[in-house]
């Protein structure tokens, strides 16, 4: 096996005196795809978050490519930012509606490649836009003209404009329509096979997770309590909590059913 | 409940004794920042003289030396000489100009609220649109009409057209001299504490309560007097402070303009004379004055609305 | 809010029909401070010995009459009134450049910086600042880079509090963190993300700031410790006819009213300016 790309370990974070994260252990390998499951309060949001640095961690490391961010140069961190991205849950909450789409998109470009001409960037943005089924004259409009599936195809086009090399997609598609979940899905995994990226998914739909996962990581009350390959947790859940989690998913004929209208 | 007043009453004292002290300290380093000296004058001084004075002062001492003796003199409620009027303490000119300004400024407080409550109840209560938008014109003008521009023009009509009031002047005991001050002082005020009495009430003649009051077949007026009154009053109190401010602020200049032998027209006169230890003495009385208003507010706050005023601590 | 709001908000604003006189009056008012002298030609400064505080009369040379020293109150008034208001935009320029700063700074940082800037602000705040103005007069002297200091370092207090508390509120929105988790620096997040966001109160908030620094400004003015001669403001027009006011009350009467004025259709604007922005972020929400 090669080396994972991300490697968290004894990760601990508390808001106050509670306690999000306890001692969370989690690995993530290029190009591979890990679902993280969870109840809601579990720590999923959390752990994501801390991937990303946006909380602090009270004890415990995060290495990117074996490199301790908390002590990374300025410029590894800047390195390993533009390899992390993030797709939020609320696609219209994460999308300044001050910015027209065009700025959003080029925002990751400004920051990690300030060098960047005004005519290469507007290219890089035109041709993203059309690799996530968005019309061309989208750049000019702000995030409150587009519907919820479209915010978050912006969302996810605005995450893949440094091809990074791990998307942590926080419950991409819960807000969305059901009808409109399996779109966004689908898109990630098409990006996902053109550019290679590994996938952190966040989610609480069993179906989905179970459907697009090498790995499933089961958190409880802010523990790791359950880490297995997708199949294998499936099958022969170990922890109770997870069988039942399990248990309380829809039946796997349903959820067959329903994968079938998820993905035409 | 005795208990947490107490509370909150030391824990607004723990912000307003630092105030003060930061107050009477920056005051003091400033003064000692300044280009030049006190005794700077048209014609330089003779050295001797110069130091003769410094002595006398005490300027001659490190500055430390001399901090702690305005720290010390200020706990026995001395601010030292007057730098120009060379006959008094500063303290004796606070203490002659004191109650004039006192009596100035609360009357004028007392009129703002004895005239803006009512009008701003009335404004609230008011049937016709046009009353309410009337009344509300006139605070907006109250409001924009400078205490400095008002008083010269209420002086043009009721003293020199009319001949009713004296323009200017003071003598003690007669309070005909303070009518013009104490309305051109009052006027902001009054506009202000009306447009927030009109504010208040409208909000709590809303309110779920107030309307259940009403609904029950209590009349209007008890409604107002029992039920919405004090909730009304609540963003009045908070205005108070302000208010004090404004009329303090106001009574500089008319106290300058209607000669009136106050303390704000020993500031003023400080200040164009650059009489440091004068202006220093009154803005820190004139600050212990506010942060005490301000206290005074918590407590009006305490009795008007017990939670909010908890909650603000 | 929304991109397209900027439009409705002055719409809005149209449709109150004693915001929309106000803004006119202003107009009006500006226009003839920087227009007036141009239509009457006589110098501000020029003392006319064969018209020493004469009454107003409009067929003649001085539409407002003249002052003790001869020169026209008309052309003054229009002057003064100028530097009213040049001196309120700067000050007010100035306290809302420092208090956008320092709010977004400290709404931004948030936990213990927050927490020391805004207890240093809560102390500022229980200053009596205007005493402190007069006190900076009198060591420093009088001046009028010091005037546009002190009033703006007097003025910024409560905008920064209206920046951080928005500021803190922006700051738990998606957007922001996923700026952050693209990479972006503190500065980038603020200028790019935080401020364009809170640019709309804080205009409505600088509107209604300008009259009370108008009023700040005359009033230091009138005690001789703002503007100085030969330059004149509204403030030392009001103190030079208040002292003539026995003899030739129109010397008083033009820069008073204009003051008043002034000082009313700012009120009027900025209330309304606020009545319209409440009643869109009501809509918006």
């Amino acid at each position: 096996m090669n080396e994972p790309l991300l490697e968290v370990r004894g990760l601990s974070v508390a808001y106050g005196a509670h306690p999000a994260l306890r001692a969370v252990d989690l690995q993530v390998r290029a190009g591979e795809v890990v679902g993280l499951v969870g109840e809601s309060g579990a720590g999923k949001s959390t752990l994501a978050r801390a991937v990303l640095g946006l909380v602090r961690a009270d004890s415990g490391s995060v290495r990117w490519r074996g490199q301790e961010l908390a002590r990374a140069s300025r410029h590894a961190w800047r390195a390993a930012r533009r390899e992390v991205q993030i797709v939020f849950q609320d696609p219209l909450a994460s999308l300044d509606p001050r910015q027209t789409v065009g700025e959003i998109l080029a925002e990751p470009l400004a920051v990690h490649e300030p060098r960047l001409g005004a005519g290469a960037r507007a290219r890089r943005v035109a041709a993203m836009l059309e690799r996530v089924g968005l019309p061309a004259d989208a750049a000019t409009r702000r995030p409150h003209d587009f519907s919820g599936g479209q915010c978050q195809r912006i969302a996810v086009a605005r995450a893949m404009m440094l091809a990074p090399a791990l998307l942590v997609c926080d419950e991409p598609v819960s807000a969305l329509d059901v009808s409109i979940q399996g779109q966004i899905v689908n898109l990630l995994l098409d990006l996902k096979a053109q550019t290679g990226a590994a996938l952190l998914f966040i989610s609480h739909n069993l179906p989905v997770v179970r459907q697009i996962s090498d790995r499933v990581c089961v958190l409880y009350g802010g523990r790791v309590v359950e880490n297995a390959p997708c199949e294998e947790l499936f099958a022969s859940p170990r922890h109770p909590y997870t069988r039942e989690l399990l248990a309380a998913a829809p039946d796997p004929l349903v959820a067959l059913a329903r994968r079938e209208l998820v993905y035409p | 409940m005795a208990g947490v007043m107490l509370k909150f009453l030391l824990r607004r004292l723990r912000v307003a004794v630092p105030t003060l002290f930061v107050i009477v300290t920056a005051s003091f380093f400033l003064v000692r920042l300044a280009p030049g000296g006190p005794f700077d004058q048209e014609q330089a001084l003779p050295p001797e003289i110069l130091a003769n004075l410094q002595r006398a002062y005490g300027l001659d001492r490190p500055l430390w030396v001399q901090y702690g003796r305005y720290l010390e003199g200020l706990a026995h409620g001395d601010f030292g000489p007057s730098f120009r009027y060379k006959d008094f303490t500063v303290t004796e000119l606070i203490a002659q100009g004191f109650p004039v300004s006192a009596e100035l400024g609360l009357l004028a407080l007392a009129v703002a609220l004895a005239c803006g409550v009512p009008l701003g109840i009335l404004a609230a209560l008011a049937r016709r649109p046009l009353l309410d938008r009337g009344l509300m014109l006139c605070a907006a003008l109250g409001l924009a009409v400078p205490a400095f521009v008002l008083l010269p023009l209420l002086g043009l009509v009721f003293g020199v057209h009319w001949r009713w009031l004296p323009v200017a002047g003071w003598e003690p005991g007669s309070p005909r001299f303070l009518v013009l001050p104490v309305f051109a002082l009052a006027l902001a005020p009054f506009a202000y504490v009306a447009r927030l009495t009109r504010g208040g009430m409208r909000e709590a003649l809303a309110s779920d309560y107030v309307r259940t009051a009403h609904a029950k077949g209590l009349p209007l007026s008890a409604v107002v007097w029992r039920h919405a009154l004090r909730p009304a009053l609540l963003p009045v109190a908070s205005y108070l402070p302000p208010a004090v401010a404004s009329i303090m602020t106001g009574s500089l200049v008319v106290e300058s303009i209607a000669g009136l032998p106050g303390i704000g027209r020993y500031l003023v006169q400080g200040a164009l004379n650059r009489d440091y230890t004068l202006v220093m003495g009154m803005v820190i009385v004139y600050s212990a004055i506010l942060v005490l208003m301000g206290l005074l507010v918590d407590l009006l706050y305490l009795w008007l609305d017990p939670r909010i005023a908890l909650e603000r601590a | 809010m929304n991109g397209a709001g900027a439009l409705p908000l002055w719409r809005r604003l149209g449709a109150d029909r004693a915001g929309a006189a106000a803004a006119l009056f202003l107009a009006l008012i500006a226009s003839i401070a920087l227009l007036g002298p141009l239509v009457n030609p006589n110098d501000p400064a020029a003392i006319d010995w064969h018209a020493i505080a004469v009454a107003p009369r409009l067929e003649g040379a001085h539409w407002f009459g003249t002052d003790r020293l001869g020169r026209d109150v008309f052309v003054r008034t229009c002057d003064g009134a100028r530097v009213s208001l040049l001196v309120a935009l700067v000050a007010t320029a100035i306290s809302v450049g420092i208090g956008i700063l320092y709010g977004a700074v400290a709404g931004y940082a948030g936990g213990r910086v927050d927490e020391l800037m805004m207890r240093l602000l809560e102390v500022l705040d229980g200053l009596p600042l205007l005493f402190f103005v007069i006190f900076l007069t009198v060591i420093f002297g009088r001046g009028e880079t010091l005037l546009f200091a002190a009033i703006g370092a007097v003025g910024w207090l409560s905008m920064a509090r209206l920046v951080r508390g928005q500021t803190l509120s922006l700051r738990r929105r998606e957007f922001i963190e996923a700026a952050v988790a693209l990479g972006a620096g503190p500065a980038r997040v603020i200028g790019v993300h935080v401020l364009p966001n809170v640019l709309a109160p804080v205009i409505v908030y600088a509107t209604l700031t300008v009259p009370q620094i108008v009023l700040f400004e005359s009033f230091l003015s009138f005690l001789g410790l703002g503007v100085q001669e030969p330059a004149a403001s509204l403030g030392t027009l009001v103190a030079e006819g208040a002292a003539e006011m026995q003899a030739a009350p129109w010397i008083l009467l033009a820069p008073g009213l204009c003051l008043g004025v002034l000082l009313l259709a700012l009120n009027v604007l900025g209330d309304a300016l606020r009545d319209a922005f409440a009643a869109r972020a009501a809509v918006g929400s």
